[in-house]
């Protein structure tokens, strides 16, 4: 189909999707501008679901879903779970909403109480395929993975099968205030920039003396030290799904560390590092205008857009010298319970939040950097001029390992770590014992 | 008038020789049940069962399996456990005698009945009954290094660098116990205010009489007497900062950094029973059987102690 055909019948599906239009409706406007019946057809079939699957429950059956996200991100579910809710009037959904922090906490009380939700949406998946509560696509529905690549559905594989796909890229980039550029008279970043160009920005942006600092040049979310040692070519593990001991523990790891640490206690560029937890706590600083530049992914977006007077743009990553720039790719996706006891009405949820029209509501809705290679390239998504970044990074990301203990391991050595962020320990005396606690959990749960 | 009623109702229960009757016994047991049987669905079963668990390893899904004292010896060996276990113990050494000391201060100050010390004693006494999670979260602020109270105090006197309190090794945990006491304290005085009400003012007077000065009085009258008050002070407090997790949990957001420096013996216990990707309820049991053990032999030490500075009427 020529490009401009597509981008109507994006611009229409996405249209349907926001006003309820009505299934002749659609036919006529589409026809009108010229698209085809079969892509007419298969348009349908992505905002509808397949045909089979209008056949409705018999009777009403109540499930429930559970995810995490910004209240942004709660408001596009909402919508798609009334979507949904008036495809399927049997079934009844049941949302549960937690924040990331507490997520995992939740599900493992719910893993205990035999009480999961029917549809999850997950992240560390082989962690719970190995306690059995999940279900594998990969035997029962295996046709619903064709449209995949065997990396696309690593982060869901788990000894030989499949427990969900995913829904989106963990994506990062670098927002900055382009006001706050102007004021210091500094240039925009570039693409191909380095981490030297990141540092002598961010000492130009800050503005006062530690403590008493106004505005700060840089804020990185400092959970996120897997991406510093992929980006100056250190791997984490031996394997990423099957490792034996963790190989981050060399000169170029430390000193990628070092460079992240140092920007907060010897350059003072980035805010405390307790305020360097998480993306909830970078955000409003950059939305305040009290920070030029912070690391971060799609889930900000919205919140920046709604910002008044915040004017903003984004640079991919920055790349230390002597190695190319390197991304975060996989995320969160969808999965079902095995013990649900509505299996036939959690698949269809689970078909509905996997299926074109939720991913193209969400890319509409701007909270996430879609995997889906169709939407991705759609009139819809680049429309935004920032998403172009987004699509260009999402093409470098590097894999995320994947194992049944990857979560605790993340965790020891995080904990670990955050000594070299507060600098109370350089990166070289931390990571042996960060190394060797990774091996310890590693080895515990071979 | 209530003493005279209750004593009518005891006879009418005793016999007319004072014994109880025949199914009297039953009939009391029928007016515990209500409180009997969730106490020992929920309490009594919950700590047997922990007993039993802690020589279990236990991942909440596939069934309990004996393992013997592994729990206890990896706990012994466990570098975090040791970890949490001190910071517990400094935690407690630093919130139970300063809260205890404040409280007294502040309830000897209230005592004086001054005009708006009922004001004062329900400022006080806020804290104490504020929700936690709410009250840590303005915490989060107080130590804040940037733009936080504390800090931007210390600032504008002068001091160049103030303590990075969450950020740093050594002031993560102070700034708990500064909550901890700021919390504590309204109990402590309401506390001490009953037991200083309950001081005989003919014996203060005596002291008076005797010469005694104002120091004087206090040392050798009012402190004897509230003694009882002080030793329940200190033991319940002591009790309460062993079991510390929550403003900790909040102000850190579960993380307990920086490398667990907030971390505390509940927390721990906390963590590897939900957190961990594997439930080790196990090994959480072991903890809180180690937790009552440590919070067993303070309070036998307190028990021991006390008779020498106790004095009870």
């Amino acid at each position: 189909m020529p490009d401009q055909l597509e981008r109507n019948l994006d611009t229409l599906a996405l249209e349907a999707t926001s006003a309820r239009m009505s299934r002749l409706t659609f036919m006529k406007r589409a026809l009108a501008l010229g698209i085809t019946v079969p892509a007419i057809v298969s348009a349908l079939e992505s905002l509808e679901g397949p045909a089979s699957a209008h056949a409705a429950e018999s009777s009403p059956v109540q499930i429930t879903f559970s995810s995490w996200g910004s209240l942004d991100e709660q408001v596009t579910v909402n919508q798609l779970l009334t979507i949904f809710q008036q495809r399927f009037p049997n079934i009844q959904v049941q949302p549960r909403y937690t924040d990331f922090t507490d997520y995992f906490t939740k599900l493992n009380a719910d893993v205990a109480a035999k009480s999961i939700s029917d549809v999850l949406f997950l992240t560390y998946v082989p962690t719970y395929a190995a306690k059995g509560i999940l279900l594998d696509l990969h035997h029962t529905h295996p046709q619903v993975l064709s449209g995949y690549t065997t990396d696309e559905l690593f982060l869901f594989s788990y000894s030989g099968g499949v427990y969900g796909v995913p829904r989106d890229n963990d994506t990062k980039v670098i927002f900055y205030n382009r006001k706050l550029f102007n004021a210091a008279g500094v240039a925009y970043p570039k693409e191909g920039w380095s981490y030297d160009d990141l540092r002598t920005a961010a000492k130009a942006l800050t503005k006062g003396t530690a403590p008493r600092i106004s505005q700060y040049g840089y804020a990185y979310e400092s959970d996120f030290w897997r991406l510093w040692l992929w980006q100056n070519g250190v791997e984490l593990f031996d394997s990423d799904a099957t490792p034996t001991k963790a190989t981050f523990n060399t000169p170029a790891g430390a000193q990628a560390l070092q460079f992240m640490a140092d920007l907060t206690n010897v350059d003072k560029v980035t805010p405390p590092p307790t305020q360097l937890a998480s993306s909830a706590t970078i955000a409003p600083l950059f939305a305040s205008g009290q920070l030029a530049m912070a690391f971060g992914n799609h889930a900000l977006v919205p919140t920046f857009v709604k910002t008044p007077g915040l004017d903003w743009f984004v640079v991919g990553m920055p790349h230390f010298s002597g190695h190319k720039a390197v991304n975060a790719s996989g995320g969160a996706g969808y999965t079902i319970s095995k013990q649900s006891s509505q299996p036939a009405a959690a698949f269809q949820l689970w078909s509905f939040m996997t299926g074109l029209l939720a991913t193209q509501t969400f890319a509409a809705g701007n909270d996430v950097t879609p995997l889906n290679p169709q939407v991705l390239k759609s009139q819809a998504w680049l429309g935004k001029p920032y998403n172009k970044i987004f699509a260009e990074q999402s093409l470098i990301g590097h894999r995320f390992p994947s194992f049944a203990a990857a979560g605790d391991v993340f965790n020891v050595v995080g904990s670990d770590l955050e000594n070299v962020w507060i600098g109370a320990e350089t990166a070289a005396a931390a990571l042996p014992k960060a190394a060797a606690d990774a091996d310890k959990v590693i080895k515990a749960n071979a | 008038m209530i003493r005279s009623g209750l004593r009518r109702v005891t006879q009418r229960l005793a016999g007319k020789d004072g014994s109880y009757r025949r199914g009297d016994g039953r009939v009391a047991i029928l007016f515990l049940l209500p409180d009997l049987i969730p106490f020992v669905a929920f309490t009594v079963f919950g700590v047997l069962a922990t007993f039993g668990l802690s020589f279990a390893r236990w991942d909440l899904i596939t069934s309990p399996r004996w393992v013997g004292f592994d729990n206890y010896s990896y706990l012994i060996s466990d570098d975090l456990f040791r970890k949490v276990v001190a910071n517990t113990f400094y935690y407690a050494l630093g919130v139970v005698p300063l809260s205890t000391l404040l409280g007294l201060l502040v309830a000897l100050g209230l005592n004086l009945k001054l005009p708006g010390a009922l004001v004062l004693r329900t400022a006080y006494f806020a804290p104490y009954i504020t929700t936690l999670a709410a009250s840590a979260l303005i915490f989060q602020w107080v130590f804040d290094p940037r733009a936080g109270l504390i800090d931007s105090i210390l600032y504008a006197v002068g001091v160049a660098n103030p303590p990075g309190w969450l950020n740093s090794t050594t002031w993560a945990l102070p700034a708990l116990i500064i909550f901890g006491i700021w919390r504590q304290i309204g109990f402590n005085i309401v506390l001490f205010l009953a037991g200083l009400q309950g001081v005989d003012r003919s014996l203060l007077e005596a002291a008076e009489v005797d010469g005694a000065g104002t120091w004087a009085s206090f040392r050798h009258v009012t402190l004897p007497l509230i003694s009882p008050t002080t030793f329940f002070v200190v033991v319940i407090s002591t009790i309460g900062a062993f079991q510390v997790f929550d403003q900790a949990y909040v102000m850190t957001g579960g993380q307990f950094y920086p490398d667990n420096d907030t971390n505390t013996i509940v927390g721990y216990l906390f963590q590897k029973a939900f957190v961990s990707s594997t439930a080790q309820l196990g090994l959480s049991s072991a903890v809180a059987w180690l937790l009552f053990l440590f919070v067993f032999a303070v309070t036998m030490v307190q028990f021991a102690v006390q008779r020498r500075w106790v004095y009870y009427d």
